[in-house]
């Protein structure tokens, strides 16, 4: 007998008795992995505290699932990434920077309905079971091909379909689901094939190819936009949007949604969010800062992105635009909201850097004003010290 | 490729599917997963009908951060989570208020075994939850008897708590496990600049653990925590055929560690550590095996108070 | 974060009895480590333990194991200072600038849970301008999470960005050692240099 044949059988043996696990006993360790990772969650401080948002996620999830109410629960994660993700135990974790992205109540339930559906389709238990025997098959594939594979954990496997996206064909029956159930309780069907178009522009403006998003494998955010499209023709016309209850329960998200992108520093996804006067009209006024300074950052980005088609010479001619732009943003945010601290900082800076010492000492000076506390006001009181030393007569 | 491999690799695989049912993990007898002993005093807390400690988030006493994690009312999730951890002896309340201290005896409290029981086979690494239930109450109940047995000690009951506190103790229990782990290894393998430690050990959990203390009347707590990796025939064996390539990656075994804690300074006052590696499907320590679990405990508390790596003053 | 990858790489090499190179060494009262290739010294707290990482330019000095305290130092050349953002830095830029970079960095990196911003200061480091950083965050260990604080400071020079920086377990540990920070901070010397190229 061939000694490759031989080899083969031992291991289709072997792996046949780590697939012959009862149903019952892999439920179980999946739940107990999934209350580890909850448990921690829970530890992490990374869950964002606001109670009526949380009652207001849930209430939707429950009008459309309401054979689950009490086992789907609804709680906001503090990431400003769009992502959304649940648990096999029933637990559905929504991003801040998910609400951001969103224009109503409508679009929040298709989410929302796709993310009930993974759990009412049970996909994380099927989505393991396929996982454990398509790594016992690429372990043998990778061992008769090339050398020994790497099984995977299933904390990684867990992880991976809860925050990454499960398989093709899970999000597509999740994609189904959840329009099924959105316009069954009266929704707009359009709602869902617009989030992902908004979706599809921001990746293509980040020029990332499939990011971290909880459709992120499969499908390609096209095809689904496509698919949801072609569920909203199906339907009757357009159904609820509930826009201002939206707006108003989820502002406290969508900033710190907004502030976190701001600290990251990420200037391009504050540009493309916030040239949206939709989204913009929906904040404050002083959000139009994270405008001003997005325009500042994208235009300080010194690599160029390897996905960037454009030339040196447009790169720079886009550099010195954001520069201008970045200065007129600062100027409107402080005449819409002249109190809003950080603008006078960041138009001080401006000038300083400019070689406009006298206007950078007074801008400065305006913004200790409003942010008299020396902990946070530190950088500017020093420039104002040495302004004040280099200036005097 | 595979006529590339050497004609041993060939050998262990036949041997190997023979020895599969001798490798492979069951779980072990049913006798084995009878009610914990009862103490002299009334019901002790550490019988791990369900183990662990709380889980709540702590609101910070010392942190300035503010606290952005509150957990909504609605708490079915924080429930279904924490009854993963929460000790469920009914009786711990009680029995804290029962026990009448005896004479030169240094009141302890056990706090639930943290230990998980994973599976590693062709098709990955799993915790698996009879197994660690099963472990946790074998590591528990031999905890719970050798310290009924030693007339230092006196075991009083685990109080429970909610909210806050709860999320506090659960910290300080996490803190104990980068305690521990960060004593065996360095102390073990991090070389000369460490022998020092050896003697003089002055780890600490801080002095955070007053409501524990208040709360239990004890003066002590003592923690387990540790994990055992088990391994099924396939496993094994292509850990086996990775040896037989010249590229071994290591396989099973079982790590322990336990510490008693002075409540009132936080100081670890003694510390011990039991690991065994389990090496092609051979020895390592099963600890869901009671007599195995009480010849690991008892093991890691022979010569109290002097330890395997640190000498230990009495306390 | 630097220090969560480090804390990672430092507790391995506490494990690794193999590697002799990288063992730990006893701080010694007047003995400060002068790292030649980026120039700058530093006098540890005498009785830690520090170790010289294999790669780059960092070293750590703990007292009880990284995991529960450490101090560090770090320096980063300008070309791909800040790798996360895919950003170098220059030598003009400001302390404030340079924090900016630094706290970006540290969100983008998305390892560390619930970071918060205690504090963003102006500050000195060897006698340069300086950015202080006070941060806040948790880490995952098993069923839960410990709360740790750091305090990075960092200061510009023709040759890269110098990071000095400490990081400790917020139970007991980080109250009881920030002062010996601060004592080593005093010692952080930086050896003008003709920038690298």
């Amino acid at each position: 007998m061939k000694p490759s044949l031989v080899l083969a059988a031992s291991l289709l043996l072997h792996a046949g008795a780590a697939l012959a696990i009862e149903e019952a006993e892999q439920r179980e360790r999946i739940e107990f992995e999934t209350k580890k990772f909850e448990a921690q969650i829970e530890h992490s401080e990374i869950l964002f505290d606001d109670p009526e948002l949380n009652a207001y996620l849930q209430e939707v999830t429950d009008r459309m699932f309401p054979e689950m109410k009490g086992k789907l629960r609804v709680r906001t994660f503090r990431d400003p990434e769009f992502n959304a993700f649940a648990v096999a135990t029933g637990g559905i974790y929504f991003n801040t920077g998910t609400l951001l992205r969103l224009d109503d109540e409508a679009q929040l339930a298709s989410v929302l309905g796709h993310e009930g559906t993974h759990v009412t389709g049970d996909h994380m238990y099927r989505h393991v079971k396929t996982a454990k025997s398509t790594s016992v098959i690429t372990l043998l594939a990778g061992i008769t091909a090339a050398g020994f594979g790497v099984p995977p954990d299933l904390v990684s496997i867990i992880a991976y379909s809860s925050m990454a996206g499960f398989s093709r064909s899970f999000e597509r029956e999740s994609d189904r689901g959840g329009f099924d159930r959105m316009v069954a309780v009266g929704y707009d069907a359009r709602a869902g094939a617009e989030a992902f178009a908004r979706l599809e522009r921001e990746l293509t403006a980040r020029h990332v190819g499939q990011g971290p998003y909880f459709f992120a494998s499969h499908p390609a955010v096209k095809e689904r936009v496509e698919t949801l499209t072609e569920f909203g023709g199906e339907s009757p016309p357009p159904g609820e949007r509930y826009v201002d209850r939206y707006r108003e329960v989820t502002l406290r998200a969508r900033m710190n949604a907004l502030e976190q992108i701001h600290r990251a520093g990420n200037g391009k996804v504050l540009v493309f969010l916030l040239e949206d006067e939709k989204l913009l009209g929906t904040l404050p006024p002083h959000a139009r800062f994270y405008l001003a300074d997005g325009l500042r950052l994208r235009a300080e980005k010194a690599k160029k992105d390897s996905k960037d088609r454009r030339s040196p010479a447009e790169i720079e001619a886009q550099r010195a635009a954001d520069a201008a732009r970045a200065l007129e943003e600062y100027e409107r945010t402080i005449v819409e909201s002249p109190e809003f601290g950080p603008t006078w900082q960041a138009l001080a800076m401006h000038h300083y850097r400019a070689g406009d010492k006298a206007r950078a000492l007074e801008l400065f000076r305006r913004y200790v004003e409003r942010v008299p506390d020396p902990k946070q006001s530190g950088y500017a009181r020093q420039y104002i010290e040495a302004l004040d030393k280099e200036l005097e007569p | 490729m595979i006529q590339l491999l050497p004609a041993r690799v060939l050998a262990v695989a036949v041997l190997c599917l023979c020895a599969n049912l001798a490798f492979a993990q069951e779980p072990p007898p049913p006798e084995a997963q009878g009610p914990a002993p009862q103490a002299e005093q009334p019901a002790p807390p550490a019988e791990p009908e369900a183990p662990a400690a709380p889980d709540e988030s702590a609101a910070p006493d010392e942190s300035a951060a503010p606290d952005d994690s509150a957990a909504p009312d609605d708490s079915a999730a924080l429930e279904d989570s924490a009854a993963l951890e929460d000790s469920t002896t009914a009786a711990a309340p009680a029995a804290a208020a029962a026990v009448a201290p005896r004479a030169g005896a240094k009141r302890i409290v056990m706090l639930p075994v943290e230990f998980t029981v994973y599976q590693k086979s062709v098709a990955g690494i799993e915790a698996v939850p009879d197994w660690t239930e099963t472990a946790k109450f074998a590591l528990g109940d031999a905890a719970i008897r050798m310290l009924q047995q030693d007339d230092r000690f006196q075991v009083v009951a685990l109080p429970e708590f909610d909210g806050d506190t709860k999320g506090l103790l659960r910290e300080h229990v996490e803190l104990f496990k980068i305690v521990g782990n960060t004593v065996t290894s360095l102390l073990q393998y991090g070389g000369k600049a460490w022998a020092e430690k050896k003697t003089n050990f002055d780890y600490t959990l801080g002095d955070g653990l007053g409501f524990l203390a208040d709360a239990s009347e004890a003066d002590y707590a003592f923690l387990i925590a540790g994990a055992q990796v088990a391994q099924t025939g396939g496993a094994v064996f292509l850990e086996l055929l990775a040896a037989a390539a010249g590229a071994y990656g290591g396989g099973g075994g079982t790590f322990v560690f336990a510490g008693i804690v002075d409540l009132h300074s936080g100081e670890v006052k003694w510390f011990n550590h039991r690991s065994g590696a389990q090496v092609f499907g051979m020895t390592g320590s099963d600890v869901r095996k009671p007599e195995t679990a009480l010849e690991v405990v008892t093991q890691m508390f022979s010569g109290f108070p002097e330890s395997k790596l640190v000498k230990f003053a009495p306390f | 974060m630097r220090t969560l990858t480090t804390r990672v790489a430092v507790l391995l090499l506490g494990v690794v009895a193999a590697a002799p190179a990288m063992a730990w060494k006893l701080v010694a009262e007047g003995t400060p480590f002068t790292h030649k290739a980026s120039g700058y010294s530093i006098q540890y707290p005498a009785g830690w333990r520090w170790v010289k990482m294999p790669f780059g330019d960092e070293t750590v000095a703990t007292r009880d194991g990284v995991w529960l305290q450490q101090i560090f130092v770090d320096f980063r050349k300008h070309k791909n200072a800040f790798r996360a953002l895919k950003q170098d830095s220059n030598p003009e830029m400001m302390p404030q600038e340079l924090a900016e970079k630094y706290v970006a960095e540290m969100t983008a990196a998305g390892s560390l849970q619930g970071v918060e911003i205690l504090s963003n200061e102006p500050a000195l480091l060897a006698g340069r301008p300086a950015f202080r950083v006070h941060v806040a965050y948790r880490a995952s260990v098993d069923m839960g999470s410990v709360r740790y604080q750091a305090i990075i400071v960092g200061a510009n020079s023709p040759q890269g960005i110098f990071l000095v920086g400490y990081d400790a377990a917020l139970l007991h540990y980080f109250k009881r050692d920030v002062a010996q920070f601060e004592t080593t901070l005093a010692t952080f010397a930086i050896a003008d240099k003709a920038p690298k190229k």
